[in-house]
């Protein structure tokens, strides 16, 4: 094969490596505000806080380690808010429902049981703050529609 | 509420450095391979360099990235020189890596032995991708591929429904 088919190739697969890298990075912390009525069990919500943040962490998950520090400072110093780390294996049948393909995922959880914002992989501290303000914003609301 | 699991704790920009070498020596062999391709079958320069990534990729499979030689360079000559961790990730992850690593050049290696055109050379790319992905973005093979596993039933069963 001559060089400049072969420098063509190597600098194609450099170039999609790349473009994967940038589409997974963009997506690393996206927050979805999909609304799951009443998904999450009583024993999983943190004793009646407002907000839990429910965290989905694997055994083979770098990130989950991060988020669960970040997490916990959070849950920490924020009145009303609390956090539960729970692994797949433990809730293998919650995660299937829930369709939780990434770790970690962090559900944000309002005291009635429902998932009120998704934090799919991990995010800043900051970002997380901020997706529970909003999401506190929007459980005051539509407080008619979820029984807090 | 689980805790972390009481595996070894390492510094995560360890297993990224070795990954930036690995993304290397892979390169290399894509380069390598294509000059010789089509011709497979042959123990040429680029499946001897894959060997060797595939003998890397065993060793850190087995001993665990902190005992592995990159890992060992990064701890002894990089680390010093850089400024603490911000925090500490558990060796498991980058060891799943590792495995996933070793089963793709694995099948590259035999697909050249078996006269396979081009088999190398796709293998090798194929970690390439996974190897820059993790060099350069920092991307965990171990957090995204949880829902392909359970999928193989290899996770999600541990427990026994009594508990």
């Amino acid at each position: 094969m001559d060089t400049l088919t072969i420098a063509g190739i190597v600098v194609g697969l450099v170039a999609l490596t790349t473009a994967i890298g940038v589409g997974w990075k963009s997506g690393q912390g996206a927050i979805d505000k999909r609304v799951d009525k009443a998904a999450i069990p009583h024993r999983l919500r943190g004793g009646g806080a407002a907000i839990t943040l429910l965290q989905v962490s694997s055994e083979m998950c770098s990130y989950c380690a991060a988020m669960r520090r970040a997490l916990g400072h959070i849950a920490h110093t924020t009145p009303g808010v609390a956090h539960i780390d729970i692994d797949v294996v433990d809730e293998p049948d919650l995660v299937k429902t829930l369709g939780i393909t990434q770790t970690p995922t962090t559900l944000l959880v309002a005291a009635s049981g429902d998932i009120v914002t998704w934090v799919r992989g991990a995010a800043p501290e900051a970002s997380v703050r901020e997706a529970i303000d909003e999401a506190k914003k929007r459980l005051e609301e539509g407080s008619h529609d979820w029984t807090i | 509420m689980t805790g972390p699991s009481k595996t070894a704790k390492i510094d995560p920009r360890g297993p990224r450095f070795g990954a930036g070498i690995t993304t290397v020596i892979l390169l290399v062999v894509v380069v390598l391979g294509l000059q010789a391709a089509p011709a497979a079958g042959v123990l040429d320069a680029s499946w001897w360099l894959l060997l060797f990534a595939f003998v890397m990729f065993v060793w850190g499979t087995v001993l665990g990235p902190a005992k592995h030689p990159y890992g060992l360079f990064f701890r002894a000559v990089i680390r010093p020189r850089l400024q603490a961790p911000k925090y500490l990730e558990p060796e498991t992850p980058p060891r799943f890596a590792q495995g996933v690593g070793l089963l793709v050049s694995g099948v590259g290696l035999v697909l050249q032995l078996t006269g396979v055109p081009y088999g190398l050379v796709v293998a090798a790319a194929a970690a390439f991708i996974a190897a820059f992905l993790n060099a350069v973005f920092g991307l965990c093979l171990g957090c995204e591929l949880y829902g392909f596993l359970l999928r193989l039933g290899l996770i999600g069963k541990k427990k026994p429904t009594s508990a």
